[in-house]
């Protein structure tokens, strides 16, 4: 019982190495087109919408980063509940840069084929090498910036994964086994302290859902059926935020108690002295 | 195999030991607690139990010591690793070391027996959850 998370810098590599091992291993598949759906569906969206906030950044013409990271934590929602059902295969939903600390998760990362890369590129889009080159490294800078700004991680650090392959050294069908073999470990199986690590997770993913709307920047966390919140407030608005935190959460699937932990919003505080 | 599972409990906290011996007498196994990680291992050497449960932190030995030393004195032994400082890379250091299963504090004595069924199925034998 465990689940594998593959990412990549090129999604062609992605889907084509999580497609070979879910084949191989049997095991079911966590993608865009299982997710997204239900996702929109829930919420109300279009799976396209979605799409874009996994491959786009906001800008102001477009949207607020706010409401990137609201989709992104219905998103999230999602996937973490999809995961839950183990022996699974997932890429394509930025899973590897927020399902963390569940050891029974193997994440992988594939380095594609730089030529291989670049061939695909001329071939699609008719531009000469030189200028396939170019676009490569906007596009992996691009990918980067939209990482960090949405997660606060640097996706190509390798110290993030469990393993990490590179297609210019290895062969797909070799780095195939290889996933294949690691994920064997016992280390990577499920384990009482694992499965209650991801319910966890997903404790904290449907409570960001459900809150993120209205507290954009609230802090989540969940131990147990225990659900911890802290947020930025004034003094003065408290009891009321409190209050409020308490009736969204209560009825979450999961939760037995609700803590709510609410700190002066000293700057905010301040700015309202000088009005 | 007696009838009964016999498990070996060591925690050096007394509180852990009186509190979970009798939540897993009462699902019919039979229950040895221990405070002192040596005094457990010179039983382990002396009995072959058919269920470890260990803390991890402990002074002089610690829980994946105790593994180590169940691992070379029996393959029978199914070891549950008990501790209140879980971490991902503990957990499967554990695991790779050839633990059963790993449980971090707090828990329910629900949850232990659980996973003390599962052991039990796993040697082919069963506990009994109407007893409790």
């Amino acid at each position: 019982m465990s689940i594998i998370i593959i990412s990549s810098d090129s999604q062609e590599i992605e889907s084509r190495t999580a497609g070979l091992i879910s084949e191989s291993l049997g095991y079911g598949m966590a993608a865009r087109k299982e997710i997204l759906p239900k996702v929109a569906e829930k919420y109300g969206l279009s799976a396209d919408e979605l799409v874009n906030v996994l491959e786009k950044r906001p800008s102001i013409f477009r949207s607020s980063v706010r409401q990137w990271k609201l989709y992104l934590s219905y998103i999230q929602e999602g996937v973490v509940e999809e995961l839950r059902r183990d022996n699974l295969v997932c890429y394509g939903l930025a899973a590897h840069l927020y399902v963390l600390g569940v050891s029974h998760v193997l994440r992988v990362r594939i380095l594609a084929k730089e030529e291989e890369k670049l061939r695909e590129l001329t071939a699609h889009t008719g531009i000469d090498m030189q200028a396939a080159r170019k676009l490569i490294d906007k596009e992996k800078k691009y990918r980067s910036r939209w990482a960090y700004e949405m997660y606060g991680m640097d996706e190509a650090d390798s110290s993030r994964y469990d393993l990490s392959i590179n297609l210019n050294s290895l062969d797909l069908e070799d780095a195939i086994k290889l996933i294949e073999e690691t994920v064997s470990y016992r280390r990577f199986k499920a384990m009482t302290y694992s499965i209650r690590c991801l319910e966890d997770l997903a404790i904290v993913s449907r409570a960001r859902a459900v809150l993120k709307k209205r507290f954009p920047d609230v802090r989540v966390q969940a131990s147990g059926g225990r659900l911890i919140i802290s947020l930025l407030s004034l003094k003065r608005e408290k009891v009321k935020k409190t209050k409020m935190i308490k009736e969204m959460t209560s009825d979450i699937q999961g939760v037995d108690y609700v803590e709510v932990h609410v700190f002066n919003d000293y700057l905010k505080q301040a700015a309202e002295s000088f009005r | 195999m007696s009838e009964n599972l016999e498990v070996l409990l060591l925690d050096d906290e007394p509180i852990v030991g009186k509190r979970l011996k009798p939540a897993i007498e009462k699902i019919g196994c039979s229950v040895e607690v221990f405070e002192n990680p040596h005094a457990a291992l010179e039983r382990i050497d002396e009995k072959v139990f058919d269920i470890v449960v260990s803390d991890i932190r402990m002074d002089d030995i610690d829980g994946i010591q105790v593994l180590d030393h169940v691992m070379k004195r029996s393959d029978h032994t199914k070891v549950i690793l008990i501790t209140g400082y879980a971490m991902m890379s503990l957990a499967r250091e554990a695991m790779e070391k050839g633990a059963f299963d790993f449980i971090a504090k707090p828990f329910q004595p629900d949850d232990l027996r659980m996973v003390i069924a599962k052991a039990a199925e796993a040697l082919g034998s069963s506990v009994n959850f109407d007893k409790k």
